[in-house]
């Protein structure tokens, strides 16, 4: 499961609709602290929309929620990609509360689009992975959303042909010529390929000299790829009919193989795991900041995050690690995120998109 | 000539077996040449058009969540999966009712104004067609957005309505199209024929302009309706917290385990499809009396625009 690439054409066509959603849309709305709710307590009540990934909000995920608080009509929208999300939402649709991304968030982060919360109003908030991040976090220090899921990006190798891998570098290795791949998406292929050759200090802030060099030592070793799949099904694909033996990629594509009889395995490399991180965050136009409270204390919950660690994500908090499932549980264990480096959209993220669309287009 | 090469000439071919054989079979080959060519190009055809179908109808009953060889074991429980998913059910039917009344209010629309653009003469009519086909060359996203902007500025609340009225405004235009093309083929006097002969506006019409025009009108609602069904910027953009089946099958793509079950339900949309289409050509032969069926898919499928 990765937030992972999106078509660059579909990114540009998002990027000229925002700004025309940001010309003729909705006036900014609210961008202080959302107030805690007055009673934590109390279910919730009205009705509350929810605007996330269709697999953030499943019906087994959410029914205890529902169940807590059956007074509360619950609204669901879906998006495919937080660019596509920022411009509905900057065209004027209105939602509570909204799902974010920490690599393409930033389209949300520039239209206010959403408000800061308060992470008191939030029980267990500190005990979640990356809450002390700097990435959940404005330059003022306000806490912008709870987060609620991640995963973990390392190399996923095929047991039956590939052993003794710990880095990235062994992407490169001449004995797997042809037959390994790169997932297609600027931030972790130009990432994932600066740590394994060693070329600068933080993957998702390279220099633009860096970001070169990086196109460059990719394009001299294209060979060496036998694809660049743009999905995790397509990444399965190429392991299952053996045209791929090592790649980069998540732990929860890794684990679906498995579980489709493909031998692999998940490594984490000695150069740092990427993970992509997910949260949920209150809108500037929200109307039920306490419903919205409310949903985001379910997420940040164990029993919810024990949900989503048997659904084949990372659990946000150990705390749900004894709720879930012994086969799940490894898995979910969010230990595996301690030093992980979130993935994030660059300073430079359009010298990524770049270099990697020369890299992909050969 | 000398008279003994002219005498050659005459002799019989059945006496210069190796010389007419080869002309026989080279005239032979070069009957059939274009034939053969068509059949091969059109196999070609079918198969760069519907071999992804093909393949993803094949892979729904893979017993397995990857989409690849080798073959898993023949299963049905994709698509048990996805009718038990009620977000999928409830997708697929707000689709349809959508699909539904966009059609429904397109030929309306469209066959009005394409009746007004073909049969009356007045000012800018010139113009006003561009207008119309103007919408074609709009990308459906800057449309979404527009439509978006809009109903947010009208303070309309985006719900499947809006979904309707937006997906109209890109599918009308194609219907005017279609049905104008059908009315610039059928010959005018004919209708001034049946008024001459006592008939009324209204019989006129329904006797006499609706059975022409039947294949247009048959051709335009089924790609009405396709382009409805299948719409997803128009859709994601103007739709409120119901979600049409585009916009759902995309949000669950993140996570590879819902490829299957997504192919499961494509599968059956497509037959289902096809089955329309087939509807369409049967119902096609009994309005134009045709007992020719390839003529009447034919017309079909190209809007009665030959």
């Amino acid at each position: 499961m990765t937030v992972g690439s999106r078509p660059l054409i579909l990114a540009v066509a998002l990027l000229a609709v925002l700004a025309l959603a940001a010309g003729c849309g909705r006036d900014e709305g609210e961008t202080a602290v959302a107030p805690a709710p007055k009673d934590p307590s109390a279910p919730a009540t009205g009705t509350l929309r929810f605007f996330a990934y269709g697999d953030t909000m499943t019906d087994e995920m959410l029914a205890p929620f529902l169940k807590a608080n059956p007074d509360l009509d619950l609204q669901k929208a879906s998006f495919n990609s937080n660019k596509a999300a920022a411009a509905k939402l900057a065209g004027g649709f209105e939602a509570d509360v909204v799902e974010l991304c920490t690599d393409e968030m930033e389209p949300i982060l520039i239209r206010n689009l959403i408000r800061p919360l308060d992470p008191k109003a939030v029980k267990g908030f500190d005990d979640l992975v990356f809450s002390d991040s700097d990435d959940v976090r404005d330059e003022a220090g306000h806490v912008l959303f709870v987060p609620a899921s991640a995963g973990p990006h390392g190399l996923i190798v095929n047991t039956d042909q590939v052993s003794g891998v710990d880095s990235y570098a062994d992407l490169f290795d001449p004995q797997y010529a042809g037959n390994a791949a790169l997932e297609s998406s600027p931030l972790t292929a130009i990432g994932v390929t600066s740590m394994g050759i060693g070329v600068g200090d933080d993957p998702m802030d390279l220099s633009p000299p860096e970001i070169d060099e990086v196109k460059q030592y990719l394009l001299d070793n294209r060979d060496q790829f036998r694809d660049f799949p743009e999905s995790d099904a397509s990444m399965a694909n190429l392991f299952k009919s053996g045209e791929a033996v090592i790649a980069d990629g998540g732990r929860g594509t890794t684990e679906a193989m498995i579980r489709d009889g493909v031998p692999a395995e998940w490594v984490a490399p000695k150069e740092g795991v990427l993970s992509w991180v997910c949260g949920l965050a209150i809108t500037s136009s929200a109307e039920n900041l306490d419903a919205a409270y409310k949903l985001l204390n379910y997420y940040a919950s164990p029993e919810a995050q024990a949900i989503s660690g048997e659904q084949g994500f990372v659990a946000m908090t150990p705390k749900a690690l004894p709720l879930i499932p012994p086969e799940f549980r490894q898995g979910a264990d969010p230990s595996s995120l301690e030093t992980a480096i979130p993935e994030t959209q660059p300073s430079a993220s359009d010298l990524y998109d770049r270099a990697w669309q020369e890299v992909a287009a050969g | 000539m000398s008279g003994a090469t002219a005498a050659a000439g005459r002799v019989p071919a059945a006496d210069q077996p190796p010389v007419a054989h080869r002309r026989s079979l080279g005239s032979r080959i070069r009957r059939h040449l274009p034939g053969i060519a068509s059949v091969l190009v059109i196999a070609f055809a079918m198969l760069i058009m519907f071999g992804p179908v093909l393949m993803l109808a094949l892979f729904s009953f893979n017993d397995s969540s990857i989409i690849s060889l080798p073959w898993e074991g023949f299963t049905t429980r994709w698509y048990d999966e996805a009718w038990s998913t009620p977000e999928a059910r409830d997708a697929i039917l707000n689709s349809l009712v959508v699909a539904a009344v966009v059609t429904a209010g397109s030929l309306t629309l469209g066959t009005l104004a394409a009746w007004g653009l073909t049969r009356l003469r007045f000012p800018g009519r010139g113009p006003l067609a561009g207008l119309h086909g103007s919408v074609l060359v709009v990308p459906w996203l800057i449309i979404g957005v527009a439509g978006l902007i809009f109903f947010s500025e009208s303070g309309v609340s985006l719900s499947l309505t809006t979904v309707a009225l937006m997906q109209l405004v890109v599918t009308f235009p194609l219907v005017v199209a279609i049905i104008s093309a059908g009315l610039v083929r059928f010959s005018r006097s004919v209708e001034e024929a049946a008024i001459d002969l006592g008939a009324s506006q209204g019989q006129m019409l329904r006797y006499v302009v609706l059975p022409q025009i039947a294949p247009s009108l048959a051709a335009a609602a089924i790609f009405a309706f396709a382009w409805s069904f299948n719409n997803f910027e128009v859709s994601f953009f103007t739709g409120g917290f119901e979600q049409t089946f585009p916009v759902w099958v995309f949000s669950i793509l993140r996570q590879s385990e819902n490829l299957p079950m997504v192919n499961a339900v494509s599968t059956v949309i497509a037959l289902a499809q096809v089955i329309v289409v087939f509807a369409g050509w049967r119902l096609m032969k009994r309005l134009t009396r045709d007992r020719g069926g390839d003529k009447a898919l034919t017309e079909l499928l190209t809007g009665g625009a030959r």
